[in-house]
Order: structure tokens, then sequence, then C-alpha cells
């Protein structure tokens, strides 16, 4: 196998699965890690795959570096690249150089973790001696010296991780991609298994794909995130942008935060409708143009909610003050260390309330409620 | 240590209280036409030791007749055995791995000797390499004659084995799926090596079952035999054949027969102890 030298990962995948169309562009720096955010369905497998060699684009072409691993044969001609290349490309998985961390570990059952990660480098031709220092080295470097000779059956769900991660870099790939690879972990291995992963990363400097549906993901390990919808790239930035203020109401679902858009009434606040009269929120961020559309973005978790009479029965039902607004419960849900609430008058923005709290409130569908959000936990933006 | 005793113990407990359970859920009728089917497998073979006649085991046995038979069988078997593992596996490795119409034809064709009865295959043979057969005329001419040899015997030992190690090993590959092949490529494995290191020890289990029936039906083959290699002490009369010219026989007891087949019975139960012994090994 040639071992190339690697550099960025450059992919334009265009795929049709029946009525679904996948069509986005992705650029990966080496040492960078990309996060593609998106739920279930909308084309983050299916990109994977182009990618890894698993499934011909219909259209495009993915490069390593200057090495064209994928490209599909042009039809109409129509390709940006300007070279005649009316043949396909299509290089065989084995030789992509291409790791790939899934959400299961896929350990092969009849080897012992060592030749599980001696595998790799076994293949491509190292000496087995070597191969199995090597495999040894990696299975250190991911915290499981000792455990060389178990087979994977004897591993538990976050050590067989482990191993899998030791693997895949043990083959020392150009690019990295990782397909939901805490997802099947419990909480606490997961958040273990995600700073190996940022650690390990860091040291090889290839250019790593990260696909998810969780935002913590991205955060923990990504420089830069693109949320991923019905197979189009609809938002693409630094992580702390893409996240902090999404610009969609999918990607604030996704990053699960509120979003609202408004106009703006000062430099830092924004009007939003409301069924019961508009809210004011006053925020940081961008400095507003008065008049102009504007959005605000703020956690669930960063609203205090109290009982509407608690507050002072004669204005209970009058105009409150900035970054406060009343409320009738209309749902209650589960969420994460407490519940979450929404009320009639805002459907599009939710509430969460610790557990604590929650039992305090004496909460029912119909029970007002009295919101309040501190400024701080408040980005104003303009709105686009 | 002392831990992994302790939970090997709780395994071993849940499971035996989940087999009670089970037993416990069914009708129990079912008991009466099960013992039936018990009765049906094992009572013929029961009174095959009950009718024999022990004093005539060991000279049976021993006679250069029955050990010719015996040999021939053995070694028939064992080459039938060796050709249907080097085509069995590919075709079901192409079976496993093909589209599904592609996969579905084959596999009819598979398993058509599987249903037919061994006579018909016998018939089928004849024809394709019998002195007027297809290829036979052509054979004839190069001086190479098939039927009625010991090359006849393996030929249809190994019509009628076949699908039995095809259809095992192909069981075996579906059930493994392709997703550690798609890993080990992903890993940088060429085909062949993806084949040997992870395909192969993946299906080893079915593989071994597989080879297994497969010898057990080329020793027991008879039909296909007679027809096509017939029944000539040394070249082509194997251990069926030797039962039955016993059996019929003008003044050869039925004794002899009795004793041959105890034979076979006994090889069988071998076969089937050593399966069993692999078998528990395997899934580790």
């Amino acid at each position: 196998m040639t071992r190339t030298e690697g550099g960025t990962l450059a992919a334009r995948v265009v795929a049709r699965v029946g009525d679904f169309r996948l069509d986005v562009e992705v650029i990966v720096e080496a040492s960078e890690v990309l996060a593609v955010l998106g739920p279930n369905g909308s084309g983050k497998s299916t990109l994977l795959a182009a990618i890894a060699g698993h499934r011909a684009p219909s259209a495009g072409v993915v490069r390593i570096g200057e090495r064209v691993i994928a490209r599909a044969p042009s039809i109409g001609g129509d390709d940006a690249g300007g070279d005649d290349h009316a043949g396909g490309v299509d290089v065989d998985p084995a030789e992509r150089s291409v790791g790939l961390l899934g959400q299961q570990p896929l350990l092969f059952p009849h080897l012992t973790a060592l030749e599980n990660v001696a595998f790799g480098p076994r293949a491509q031709g190292m000496p087995k001696r070597e191969a199995r220092a090597a495999a040894s080295d990696w299975l250190d470097r991911v915290g499981l010296t000792g455990f060389e000779r178990r087979l994977p059956s004897a591993l538990s769900g976050g050590q067989q991780q482990r191993v899998a991660l030791a693997r895949t870099l043990a083959a020392r790939p150009d690019v990295l991609l990782l397909d939901e690879p805490f997802a099947a972990l419990d909480v606490q291995t997961a958040s273990a298994m995600r700073r190996l992963v940022a650690e390990q990363r860091a040291s090889l400097a290839i250019p790593t794909l990260l696909v998810t549906h969780d935002p913590l993901d991205a955060i923990v390990l990504a420089d830069r995130a693109a949320i991923l919808q019905a197979g189009r790239i609809v938002q693409q930035g630094p992580t702390a942008e893409v996240l902090g203020h999404p610009r969609t109401p999918f990607a604030a679902a996704l990053a699960g935060v509120n979003l609202l858009t408004g106009v703006a009434v000062a430099p830092d606040a924004v009007r939003v409708a409301g069924a019961s009269g508009p809210i004011v929120l006053r925020g940081t961020g961008e400095a507003l143009r008065v008049g102009t559309p504007a959005s605000v973005v703020f956690s669930p978790a960063s609203v205090h909610a109290r009982a509407a009479a608690s507050v002072d029965p004669t204005r209970a039902t009058s105009l409150p003050g900035d970054n406060a607004w009343f409320g009738a419960v209309s749902t209650i849900e589960p969420a994460r260390g407490g519940v979450r609430i929404v009320t009639d008058e805002h459907p599009d923005l939710a509430v969460d309330v610790p557990s604590t709290t929650a039992v305090g409130l004496d909460l029912g569908t119909g029970a007002r409620l009295a919101f309040r959000v501190a400024p701080s936990d408040v980005s104003v933006r303009t709105h686009a | 240590m002392t831990t992994t005793t302790a939970g090997r113990a709780t395994v071993a407990g849940e499971t035996r209280r989940d087999e009670a359970g089970a037993a416990a859920r069914f009708p129990l009728w079912l008991y009466v036409p099960a013992a039936l089917g018990v009765a049906v497998l094992a009572l013929p073979l029961t009174a095959l030791l009950v009718r024999l006649d022990w004093t005539q085991v060991p000279a049976a046995v021993a006679s250069p007749a029955a050990l010719q038979a015996l040999t021939l069988s053995l070694v028939t078997a064992a080459i039938a055995t060796g050709v249907c593992v080097v085509l069995g596996v590919p075709l079901a490795v192409v079976i496993a791995r093909s589209s599904r119409g592609v996969a579905a034809v084959l596999r009819t064709l598979t398993t058509l000797p599987l249903v037919l009865p061994p006579l018909v295959g016998g018939i089928a043979l004849l024809a394709l390499l019998g002195r007027n057969g297809l290829f036979g005329e052509t054979l004839g001419v190069l001086g190479l004659r098939i039927p009625f040899t010991t090359t006849a015997v393996v030929i249809a030992q190994t019509f009628v084995a076949l699908p039995f190690l095809v259809i095992t090993v192909e069981g075996s590959l579906r059930t493994a799926g392709t997703r550690y092949e798609t890993v080990a490529a992903g890993l940088g494995a060429r085909r062949f090596t993806v084949f040997r290191r992870i395909t192969l020890p993946l299906v080893a289990p079915g593989l071994i079952a597989g080879t297994v029936l497969c010898f057990a039906r080329a020793l027991g083959e008879f039909g296909a035999t007679a027809l096509f290699a017939g029944n000539s002490a040394g070249t082509t009369r194997t251990m069926p054949l030797a039962i039955y010219t016993a059996f019929n026989g003008a003044g050869v007891s039925e004794d002899i027969a009795i004793a041959l087949s105890l034979m076979l019975v006994l090889v069988a139960v071998a076969v089937l102890v050593l399966m069993r012994s692999w078998r528990e090994d395997a899934p580790r």
C-alpha cells in the first residue's frame, strides 16, 4: 500500500437513496475536526459511506490532499474541475487510507485485542513482530495495557470501543471518520472516550470528520461544525458560532437551544411576538440596528420559573419588564435533570426546570408561571 | 478469580432456570408425538443391536471383504469431502454475496441433488459421463472411462454430499454478514487477506459442521453409486453396497449385513461425537 503524506480532505458528494438526495461539500484541513450535525435520515451515513468507499457518489469528487479517491463519471460535463476526467475513479476501500470508527466497535470476535489492533499494520505488509509491537504501543495509548490477550467478548463495551479506536489509528489512516462513536456508550464511558479521541487525534494531525446528532460531541471535539438538514448543509462555521447562535429553528433544535426572531428595539434588545403580547429580550452579542430583524438565542435551562401568583398578584396579568414573561403551561416533558415546560403563549420557547424547583411549582396543564432569563445568558444577533 | 467463578455460576444457573421455564410453557401432550418420534428413530437401531448374533460379529467385521469395503468407503468419502470443501466453500461465498435473484437460482441448483432420489443422480451422472453420455464419448476417445471405477464412486458421493456443505456454509456466511469484512477492508486488507483472516475464521463452526455432514452423507451414499459405479469388490463396493450384497447374497446370512451395518453406525456415531466436541469449542 502506498503511503502518501495525506493532506486536506475535500469531498463534494451527491448521492441519491430512493427519493432522498444528498448534496454536500465539506473541506477538512489536516489537524482539524469538522463535526457534521444532523438527525437520523439527514444523510450523515451516506456522506461517510461515500468517503470510506462503501458507496459510489452519483456526482462529485473526494480528495485527500492531491489524491483523488472517488470521482463520479461526469455525464453532462458540468464538472467544475476543468480536467478531462470523463471516467470515474473509485479507489478500493482497502487502498483509501480512510479510518472509520463507528457506533459499534465491531472487533473481530475471533482475534484478541492485540491481534485486532495489529490487523491493519499486518494487512498493509508490516512484519509480524513489528506489527505486534505497534499494536501493543497503541493499546498502551488507549489505556489497555494488560488486556492484549483478551478476546473482545471478555471486554466491556467501553474497552471494546477503545480497542476499536486503537485499531483504527494503528492502520495509520490519512483521514479519520467518526460515525457517532459515543452513541452506544453510557454517559461516563462516553465522556472518557471523547477525551481519549480528542487526545489521540490531536497527536496525529489528520483531517477528522465527525458525524453526530449530539451537540456535546461537537463541543468537545470539533473546531468547526456544519448542520446537515435533509441532505444539505444549512449552516457551517466555528463550533461556538454554529451551536452558540444557530440560525434556523432546525439548528436550534439540534443544539438544544431556543431561537426566537423579532425586531431590534435597542442595540442589545429584541422584541419578539407572543400570543399575549410581545417579550423584550436583552442580551449580549452583536450591536443591533434598531428596527431591523434580529434573533435571540438562549438555553432552556437558563430560564428561571416561578409561580405567577408569587410575583405580584396585582401585576400578574399585566406586562412584565424586560427578559420576563408569563405563560400558562401547555405541555410538560421529561428533560435532563428535570422537566421541560412549553406554554400556550410561546409554543416555540422551551423552559427547563430542575426537578427540585419543579416539585415546588404545582405544575399542571394550565398552571400560570412567571419566567425570567438573565441578559448575560441571552445571545442577540442581526437576522439575515 | 473468585469473582469470575461466581459470575460463571450465576450465568449457568440462569441458563438452567430458563430451560426449565421453557419446558413448562409448551402443551404437555406434545410429549406423546415426541416420544413416538424418538421411537421411530431409535427402535430400528435398537432392533439392530438386539437381532445381532454377537458370536458372528468378530468374524464378519474382521473378514477381508468387510475391511476392504470399510477402507474403500473411508478413502472415497474422505476424497469426496475434500473435493466438496474445495468447490463448496467458494460456491457458498458466491451464493451468500450475490444479488437476491442470482443467489436464488444458484441455491435452487445446489439444493436439487438434496431432494432428488440418489438413483436419479446416478442416472444423470451416467447420462453425462457414461459410455454414450454427453461427455462420456469424448472421454472414451481420450481413453478415459469413468463409470464403474473408484473415480465414479467419488463423483457420485461428491454429487450427493456437496449440497450439505454448501448450504451449511452459506447459512454461516449470511449470519456472519459483511460488517467485519467491511471493517477489515477499511484497515487496508486486500480481498484475499479478508477472506483468509476474517471470513473463513468467522464461518469455521459452520464449515466444520458442513464438512462432517458432507462426510457422513458421502459415507452412506448408495443409490447413485450403485448405478454409476456399480458393485465390484475392491474398486466400487463401499460399505452400503457391501451390506446390500451381504443381505441379498445367496447363502450368506443376514447377520453379516447386520454386523456391517453396526460398523457403519459406529463410524457415524464417532463422527457426530467428534463434531460435538468441535462445535463446543467453536464459538470461542
